[in-house]
């Protein structure tokens, strides 16, 4: 089962990248636990996390194909 | 009612045509008031737009001068402008272009003792700023006076938009930034657009996105930018739309305007909030009102300036919050002066501004402001009555 992440703003220049895939997660929590411990700048950052494009605030559980956006605020002007 | 000149038919003729706007969206935008908070790079293109289709009255908040480093994305400005200030070059600039509207200019930086002041006389509000201490501000002040603002803010070659804080046709109210971010991000962490880069191509994009959204709501055609959250990569044209909910919690937090003071001025000392909703210096509704029946020395200070509060204090003087700031310290010797404003924060402020400049005895804010008084008096009627 595969799930697809796309990162914004900052979060680009964190990771560097702007899109990733992980396969064998049941849950967004997981998800998140797996990148905090691969991209440990990631614990710092200020974001939110959106799943199927509707921001979401509790775990909840993926399904295959599911796209997973990590969208943190934007500062400029 | 707007009429128009043969002139204006002219000169708005091909957006009249269309018939989304018309001629009733134009009378519309012609005596709309609209304030756009920071006139750089999202704020020049959306300035243009504005004054361009008519928008009656438009207010420029920027405390800023022109540098030439500005030039290559804010497209408002040109080389003779260098060293002006943002808001009267903005102006002159714009009423070039539209001579006809009006253009109010506050070369000031937004904080809380100015803002209740100007957003209180529009009705639309975009956010063109580039820092987090005041979006919080204007999101929380725009619940506080129940007001749409239009958000945008760019990273690199990325841009998102919001409206937020709108009411929909049918009242339900969308959600605010905090219901987003509740939290107001340390600015620190967060490079500027000296530092990170940026192209005027994006701002223009996103902060004409910005003018189109009041546009459409000003016009009410279109479904509004409210709920949900444009992002924009000009790197490679995609567009995203992301749901935002409204969260109730988050909008409570929006209104707790006095414990949220230091996410509009991070570095505000003590002193400066030392009388802001102090117990000692506020009055509730039904303290007032006994307060009326059985005490003669009473002035009531009137600062609203919503026209739309129909329930006022009998006999209270009204005068705006720069004029009450300005009487001297007779004025208030020998009375219980009472201050009330709409929901009793620009209140509080003014009597923390005036127990900073003199020492007052039984100086008073409205606690709630004039709606809660309204709501006060509606009951205590009913009860009469019973």
């Amino acid at each position: 089962m595969k799930v697809s992440i796309l990162f914004f703003g900052r979060l680009i220049d964190k990771t560097g990248k702007d899109k990733l895939e992980v396969e064998d997660f049941s849950n967004l929590n997981d998800v998140l636990n797996y990148l905090k411990t691969n991209f440990p700048a990631l614990s710092d950052e200020v974001f939110k996390v959106a799943v199927n494009q509707n921001f979401v605030d509790e775990n909840i559980s993926l399904n295959s194909g599911d796209e997973i956006a990590l969208m943190p605020p934007f500062a400029g002007g | 009612m707007t009429i128009l000149s043969n002139d204006d038919l002219n000169r708005y003729s091909r957006q009249i045509v269309l018939n989304e706007i018309g001629l009733e969206g134009q009378k519309k935008l012609l005596s709309a008031k609209v304030l756009v908070i920071g006139a750089g790079g999202l704020g020049s293109p959306a300035l243009l737009l504005l004054a361009a289709a008519g928008v009656g009255n438009i207010g420029i908040v920027d405390f800023d001068k022109v540098d030439i480093s500005n030039l290559q994305r804010q497209i408002l400005y040109d080389e003779l402008q260098i060293g002006i200030l943002k808001a009267y070059a903005a102006k002159e600039k714009l009423a070039k272009i539209n001579s006809k509207i009006n253009i109010f200019t506050y070369p000031e930086k937004l904080s809380i003792n100015n803002a209740l002041n100007i957003l209180s006389n529009y009705d639309f509000v975009i956010d063109g700023t580039d820092n987090f201490p005041t979006r919080y501000l204007i999101n929380d002040i725009c619940v506080a006076l129940d007001k749409p603002f239009v958000m945008g803010a760019i990273h690199k070659f990325e841009g998102q938009v919001s409206v937020f804080n709108y009411k929909n046709s049918s009242g339900n109210p969308g959600p605010t930034y905090r219901c987003l971010y509740p939290v107001s991000p340390k600015q620190e962490q967060f490079p500027n657009c000296a530092q990170l880069g940026v192209l005027g191509s994006l701002t223009s994009i996103i902060g004409s996105i910005q003018a189109n959204e009041v546009i459409k709501m000003i016009t009410g055609s279109g479904n509004v930018l409210s709920g949900e959250m444009l992002i924009f990569n000009i790197l490679n044209n995609s567009f995203f739309k992301l749901k935002i909910k409204r969260n109730e919690v988050s909008v409570k937090k929006s209104l707790d305007i006095s414990n949220n003071l230091k996410d509009y001025q991070p570095n505000l000392n003590a002193e400066e909030i030392k009388h802001f909703d102090d117990e000692k210096y506020s009055i509730n509704p039904s303290n007032l009102y006994r307060l009326f029946s059985k005490e003669k020395k009473i002035k009531v200070i009137d600062i609203c300036t919503d026209l739309s509060l129909k329930t006022r204090i009998p006999n209270s003087i009204k005068m705006n919050y720069n004029e009450l700031i300005a009487q001297n310290e007779q004025f208030f010797s020998g009375f219980n002066t009472i201050i009330c404003c709409e929901i009793g924060i620009k209140s509080s402020f003014a009597v923390n501004e005036l127990l900073k400049k003199y020492k007052i005895e039984n100086l008073f804010s409205l606690k709630g402001g004039l709606l809660a008084w309204t709501e006060f008096i509606k009951t205590e009627s009913n009860y009469e009555r019973e």
